[in-house]
């Protein structure tokens, strides 16, 4: 089906660009010296500048931010950005990317931490596959962080914070390996259990007793001198790590009474929640503001799913943002955590502001993980995790022209950019039959 | 095509007069009556409309808007007259003076493009709230329904109804799921409220017919240890399907034949008259099929399974109107060109299944450079609310591939491409006089990911405009929640 001659021009542009990116790519991280001129520069932590400078340095972190005129030391890599549009790199805080090759395929499927109720002792970044052929279709949406999250339990296993690197094994992909515990509430968990909502709470207040029990005797425990315990150690230890807010707890929760009795319960454990999904969010907005609890959403669901979906609404973000929530957004999505940035186009659509929808899908993602002082915004000693943009990257018309990761400039290319070339011509050994017209 | 299928459908209800009266002739002893002979097999069935929709078109002139047309054309500050459900004038100069008993509107500004039509859509029969008691999209107790209607399984009170229009969706096909190898009829229905799903149905447009290759069919049979459980399985299952039709249509045509004898031969007793063959919903569906009065939508994603399929249509003598979802299609876009089969597929839907592995978001911008026909459709309730976004991504993909493809184009695969699937694009799919008004006011580009649908016109009704509180359409939605 494809030819063995020479292929078309533009197929040739871009293989020749493609081995350049390669030979940029395997250079050592430690090599990244990127200076980023001219473009108009969304810090998110800061104003916007017009025709900005970035630089990032040796190790990967940017090590300058400012406008028209800001040195660039010798040795960088210069690059004109002039009329392009410089963001952070966006961070999708709720994905089982690299966890899932194909859903219908049993063997490659890794998204589930286990059939057990209580899995927090099971880790996704040990399922994370960082050579997925998944993972490069990602980039072409602008997305170099994301969080992994499993599923399949009412405890899920604790989620990872990955970056979308270049070439495999060129540096550590996964940046925490525990991120955050993730809780199922809801119909599902009360399925799960066997019970009703009102049963799953009740079990989750025995599992985090038994934490507190397990810590404070955990040598009378490896004695066989412990009283029973709903989970084993592993669990309980990972459950521990919540404790005083140490690292916050994913409450996935759509109906609005789930979302009042997760913070009830957040509040009596001393643990720091952080809302996933919350279709009926809008309806507590108040309570979420008054305790700053952020809510990790999309935008563009309006449907009752189910019956704890009533009254969703695609302004849900723009309600809650509208009474101070903190808002994240996530494009819930494997296979197309690209499409990040058309969740954030379509709340800007829905009344949200265009810097509140940027921040949703950056600074805000990192603030509520816990990353934001690694990750999330451009600003002196944060990594360089950056984009530009061809105009607004929020509209389809705009596409990423450079991506950096740890100031590492990326590859762009996927499977799928892979099989365009391969199909972009046809050239057979003969025409196509003609259809004759039915009797 | 909407002409086409009235002398069948006359000739059906002929037929069924006539098997009706027969019996009762009092002079059947005496001297035989002749009898209309049926044109062919009854392939349409009319019912009559027990619920209709009170509709009242707008006369209404549209002033000042981009208008795109989905002909090609682009009128900058042009004006668009509607009138009795109809499109009345396309104008690029201002039309002066004012019609009598018309309202003007000034859309300066405003974009209008032709309603967008999705051929591909479970709304009705996969409602929400999904509960297993409204999942009625697929009958998966055999591998072959012929003889059920989607129409029968939708709900009009579905809230996705009202949502798909607010994205400014007119015309939609419901299709049965796609467990099965055939899974029955679809329905085309316009975006009017109804009590009824039948008072929701296109007026007018023909029947398509859903069939499904690949993975689901072999899964869900397989499962349970029947056939087919295999790709082969699959088409011998159809092959065996199709040969039994192909001999009922040939009965059937037998039947017409000696009625036509009988009656024509002076010597002829009444008791002599040719009894037709049984009546059967099935072998109707089937048959309309092979007659080319019903249009074939497949569900089928690989390449190698579609030219199967094509195969399949040849041995029979049928056509494959579309292919659905149709990922890999531009592995062989040629041969789709050639064969005038539309595609229906996404912008970006993958991994899911092996069979969906090998989709790029450059597919119906590949198909729109061979000249075959490229839809952008929905499966998806979502999804359907922004067909313009799903169209804008797949061009911008195509775009920035390098490949020539128009805005213009990108517009048809969400208007006049899916008419023309449906067999509805002699009356809606394009801004021409004499169409339905089927017609949106965009608030900008509708390619931009920022752009809402402001009012939306149904053959001339107003049925969605933003700037109007709504009530739901959907009994469903009324009070679920405590007031704000």
């Amino acid at each position: 089906m494809i030819s063995e001659k020479p292929r078309s021009a533009a197929c040739k542009a871009a293989l020749m660009s493609a081995l350049a990116l390669c030979l940029c790519c395997s250079a050592s991280p430690l090599m990244a010296q990127v200076a980023l001129v001219g473009g108009e520069v969304h810090t998110v932590s800061g104003e916007v500048i017009a025709q900005g400078v970035v630089v990032v340095g040796k190790d990967g972190t940017i090590t300058a931010v400012g406008p028209a005129g800001t040195g660039v030391p010798a040795g960088h890599e210069r690059i004109d950005v002039s009329g392009k549009v410089v963001t952070p790199g966006l961070f999708d805080a709720y994905s089982s990317v690299g966890l899932v090759e194909i859903w219908a395929v049993k063997a490659s499927r890794d998204n589930s931490s286990g059939a057990g109720v209580v899995s927090a002792g099971h880790r996704a970044s040990e399922s994370f596959n960082v050579r997925s052929a998944v993972l490069p279709v990602q980039r072409e949406g602008g997305v170099t962080d994301v969080h992994v999250v499993p599923d399949g339990s009412v405890v899920h296993g604790q989620s990872a914070h990955v970056e979308l690197h270049g070439p495999a094994g060129t540096f550590a992909a996964i940046q925490d390996a525990s991120v955050a515990l993730t809780i199922e509430l809801g119909a599902g968990a009360a399925s799960a259990l066997k019970t009703s909502r009102g049963g799953v709470f009740a079990m989750l207040r025995e599992l985090y007793a038994d934490a507190r029990f397990y810590l404070a005797n955990v040598a009378k425990y490896n004695e066989r001198r412990s009283r029973e315990l709903l989970a084993k150690p592993g669990d309980l230890q990972a459950i521990a790590q919540t404790f005083e807010g140490k690292k916050p707890v994913l409450f996935v929760a759509n109906r609005a009474s789930d979302i009042e009795a997760a913070l009830a319960f957040a509040a009596e454990q001393k643990i720091r929640p952080v809302i996933v999904g919350g279709a009926q969010a809008w309806m507590v907005r108040e309570l979420l503001a008054a305790q700053k609890v952020p809510v990790i959403l999309e935008a563009m669901n309006n449907l009752p799913d189910n019956f704890e979906m009533l009254g969703a609404r695609a302004d849900n973000i723009v309600l809650l943002h509208a009474a101070g929530v903190p808002v994240v957004l996530s494009a819930f999505e494997s296979h197309n955590v690209r499409k990040l940035r058309q969740q954030a186009g379509n709340a800007v659509r829905s009344g949200l502001p265009h810097a509140a929808a940027l921040r949703a899908v950056t600074l805000e993602a990192a603030m509520t993980l816990g990353k934001q002082k690694t990750h999330g915004s451009l600003e002196v000693g944060k990594v360089g995790n950056v984009v530009v943009w061809s105009g607004d990257p929020f509209e389809f018309s705009s596409r990423v022209e450079v991506m950096l990761v740890r100031g590492e400039r990326v590859s762009l290319e996927s499977r799928q950019s892979v099989l365009l070339e391969r199909y972009r011509e046809l050239e057979r050994r003969a025409e196509p039959a003609a259809q004759e017209a039915a009797p | 095509m909407l002409t086409r299928c009235l002398p069948t459908l006359a000739s059906a209800l002929v037929l069924l007069t006539s098997a009706c009266t027969a019996k009762d002739t009092p002079q059947e002893s005496a001297k035989k009556a002749p009898v209309e002979v049926p044109a062919s097999w009854p392939a349409s069935r009319a019912t009559r409309d027990l619920s209709p929709t009170r509709a009242q078109p707008e006369h209404i002139l549209l002033r000042g808007a981009t208008i795109l047309t989905a002909t090609g054309q682009r009128i900058e500050r042009g004006d668009l007259l509607l009138q009795d459900g109809e499109i009345v004038r396309v104008s690029a100069t201002p039309i002066e003076p004012v019609p009598q008993g018309a309202i003007t509107l000034d859309v300066s500004g405003k974009v209008i493009t032709p309603g967008i039509i999705d051929t591909h859509s479970h709304l009705g029969v996969y409602p929400t709230p999904y509960v297993a008691a409204h999942s009625d999209g697929n009958e998966a107790t055999s591998p072959t329904t012929p003889d059920v209607w989607a129409v029968h399984s939708v709900w009009p009170q579905d809230p996705g109804f009202q949502r798909a229009l607010a994205g400014g969706v007119t015309a939609l096909q419901i299709l049965p799921g796609s467990a099965n190898l055939i899974g029955g009829r679809a329905v085309t229905l316009q975006l009017h409220p109804g009590i009824s799903s039948r008072a929701m149905q296109f007026p007018g447009a023909p029947v398509g017919v859903k069939m499904a290759c690949g993975e689901n069919p072999k899964r869900v049979y397989g499962s349970r240890g029947g056939k087919p459980s295999t790709r082969m399985g699959s088409m011998a299952v159809w092959r065996q399907t199709f040969q039994k039709a192909s001999e009922a249509r040939v009965a059937w045509d037998k039947h017409i034949e000696d009625l036509k004898k009988w009656n024509e031969d002076e010597s002829a007793k009444p008791g002599d008259r040719p009894k037709a063959p049984a009546l059967d919903l099935a072998q109707e569906t089937l048959v309309g099929i092979l007659r080319g009065e019903l249009l074939v939508h497949v569900h089928c994603y690989r390449a190698d399974e579609m030219i199967q399929v094509l195969q399949l249509a040849d041995e029979f003598g049928f056509k494959v109107r579309s292919f659905h979802h149709a990922v890999e299609a531009y592995k062989i876009r040629d041969v789709l060109a050639k064969w005038d089969v539309s595609v229906s597929t996404w912008a970006d839907w993958w991994g899911f299944k092996i069979e969906a592995h090998d989709a790029i978001t450059q597919n119906a911008g590949l198909l729109q450079e061979a000249g075959a026909r490229a839809i952008i459709h929905s499966d998806s309730a979502i999804d359907i609310q922004r067909l313009n976004q799903e169209a804008s991504k797949a061009y911008w993909a195509a775009k920035h591939a390098g490949l020539k493809v128009t805005q213009e184009d990108a517009l048809r695969w969400i208007t006049a491409n899916p008419a023309w699937a449906l067999g509805i694009d002699e009356v809606t799919g394009t801004l021409e006089p004499g169409k339905r008004a089927d017609v949106v006011v965009w608030s900008a580009d509708p390619l931009s990911v920022y752009a809402q649908a402001e009012m939306v016109w149904v053959r001339g009704v107003r049925e969605y405009d933003r700037s109007r509180d709504a009530q739901p359409w959907s009994d469903f939605e009324a009070a679920q929640l405590p007031p704000e």
